[in-house]
């Protein structure tokens, strides 16, 4: 089943260590009050990367929605 | 049935084995031996569960709800000897109207922290950086031509100060208080800061007495602000938070004097740790200062990751659970402490290869010493940016800067200080 990726906009500060870990998924722009998720449902040659966004996310703001 | 606890012959409790380097030595054995263990309890502080693996403290941390601050970020507390007095403890509330974010739990904890987060984030640290780096020409400018002295006291403790100050529109003249008030009220466990003077509270305890003393003038300090602020409104923190409400409410004039004393002490001897510790560890690498120094622009943003994994400037954060949990085999029960031994994390054999050899080009490098979650250093960014700024305008007006002497090390197992550094400037 495709997953899909969200991103907790009450805790993201915009550290970015998303978009270095998930170029592919997560992209921030100069005016972004938080990190926007590019492509969803992910497709799975990026869960990877994804899965990495999670683990590194300083504020722990990135899930999966179905987890 | 009540399962044994794993102990361990390494006792965190001593204060010892962290004026040298051996804390590391015993977290690498701790690690590979009893990576989740329970540290007893001396005659006045309890025991705790020690967290040594990057894995785990990850766990720890991303459940805030159940792995609470409010009872304490620091240490494991004082033993309550009277059983009623520890009931009494047990039962007071957490800490409401009178703590800051760092001592703060869901729910309200994100809602304090969003009032101010605005001020932290890597745009508005951007918008800082011109006048960062004015604050550490100035800074330099004062040691100027003298040829030795101590980086400490000249240079790694006053740019945290002044980066600080200005964030909460502090005037200049305020430096030298907040440093000795500061010093005082997180270095209370070392001689060289305690002010052995005998206090109301009957003097038993002279660490104790230090801090509750910086912290009364400190407050005394920012009480005056918030007059003055209240009376004429300014562009800063102080003035943002008299405004500020949570849920339709005000903040109490204890949350945020607790604010601002979060802020200063937070921000000023974990910087100035980093600062300090990055000069030692850059002096006893000296090939891998050359390669910083013969191209700072490139290198510089892996040296201050790895400058910051290396020293982690705190020890440790606290935390007490509130719920039965299981973490690799062990059982933690409610009431229970748990320390979270970042250091520990940062070298962990498991996530960093060689974790003992200092590499400025280490990627990838997602150390812990800003922590990670619910409760990830509001203050990041300024850290980064101000270490950054710093070893550029030092390298660049000082670049044969030499460590001479032993660093003269702070006795704590929460802050990883550095009190005096013997340098030759040039
Ligand atoms: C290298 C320097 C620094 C280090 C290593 C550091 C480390 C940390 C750590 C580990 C925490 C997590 C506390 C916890 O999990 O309970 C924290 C929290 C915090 N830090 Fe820093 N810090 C540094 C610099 C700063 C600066 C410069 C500021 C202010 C400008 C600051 C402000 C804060 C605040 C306000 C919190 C509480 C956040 C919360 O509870 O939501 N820190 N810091
Ligand atoms: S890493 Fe986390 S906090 Fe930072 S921008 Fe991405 S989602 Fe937000």
């Amino acid at each position: 089943m495709p997953r899909e990726v969200e991103v907790d906009e009450m805790t993201c500060e915009l550290h970015g260590k998303c978009v270095e870990s998930a170029p592919d998924v997560f992209k921030l722009d100069a005016d972004d009050d938080w990190s926007q998720v590019k492509v969803n449902p992910v497709p799975d040659a990026l869960y990877e990367q994804v899965e990495r966004a999670i683990l590194t996310c300083p504020r722990q703001s990135i899930r999966w929605k179905d987890a | 049935m009540v399962a044994e606890k794993a102990t361990h012959d390494i006792n965190l409790h001593n204060v010892n084995l962290f004026l040298h380097d051996e804390f590391h030595e015993a977290f690498r054995v701790l690690r590979r031996e009893a990576p989740v263990h329970w540290n007893p309890g001396s005659a006045r502080a309890n025991g705790f569960w020690s967290m040594t693996k990057y894995e785990d403290i990850l766990t720890i941390s991303r459940h805030p709800e159940i792995f609470i601050s409010s009872r304490g970020i620091a240490g494991s507390g004082e033993r309550e000897q009277d059983p009623e007095a520890a009931a009494a403890e047990a039962a007071r509330p957490r800490g409401e109207g009178t703590s800051s974010i760092i001592t703060m739990d869901p729910p309200r904890h994100v809602k304090m922290r969003r009032l101010v987060n605005k001020g932290f984030t890597p745009r508005a640290v951007n918008s800082m950086e011109p006048k960062i780096r004015q604050m550490t020409r100035e800074i330099l400018d004062e040691v100027g031509d003298r040829k030795s002295g101590d980086f400490v006291l000249e240079v790694s403790s006053r740019l945290p100060l002044a980066v600080i100050c200005g964030l909460m529109g502090l005037p200049r003249e305020s430096w030298d208080l907040m440093f000795e008030l500061t010093n005082a009220a997180l270095g209370a466990g070392d001689p060289e800061y305690q002010q052995a003077q005998t206090g109301e509270s009957g003097h038993t305890n002279i660490a104790k007495e230090t801090a509750r003393r910086g912290n009364m003038r400190m407050a005394q300090y920012f009480r005056d602000v918030m007059d003055d602020r209240r009376a004429n409104p300014q562009d800063d923190l102080i003035s943002l938070l008299l405004e500020a409400e949570v849920d339709g409410d005000k903040l109490t004039e204890g949350e945020i004097l607790a604010f601002c004393n979060l802020l200063v002490v937070a921000g000023n001897e974990t910087t100035r740790n980093a600062i300090s510790g990055g000069m030692v560890v850059l002096d006893r690498n000296p090939e891998e200062r050359a390669k910083l120094q013969s191209d700072i622009p490139k290198y510089i943003d892996g040296a201050v990751e790895e400058m910051l994994r290396w020293t982690s400037p705190l020890h440790h954060m606290t935390r007490e659970a509130t719920e039965d949990f299981e973490i690799r085999g062990q059982h933690i029960s409610p009431g229970e402490k748990v320390i979270m031994w970042y250091p520990s994390a940062n070298r962990d054999e498991d996530v960093f290869e060689d974790p003992y050899k200092f590499d400025i080009e280490r990627t990838p490098n997602d150390h812990l010493a800003f922590g990670i979650g619910e409760h990830f250093c509001l203050g990041a960014g300024f850290a980064r940016k101000e270490v950054k700024v710093m070893f550029e305008e030092l390298f660049d007006r000082y670049p044969n800067i030499k460590v001479t002497g032993e660093p003269d090390r702070l006795r704590s197992s929460f802050i990883n200080g550095v009190k005096h550094l013997e340098v030759d400037y040039k």
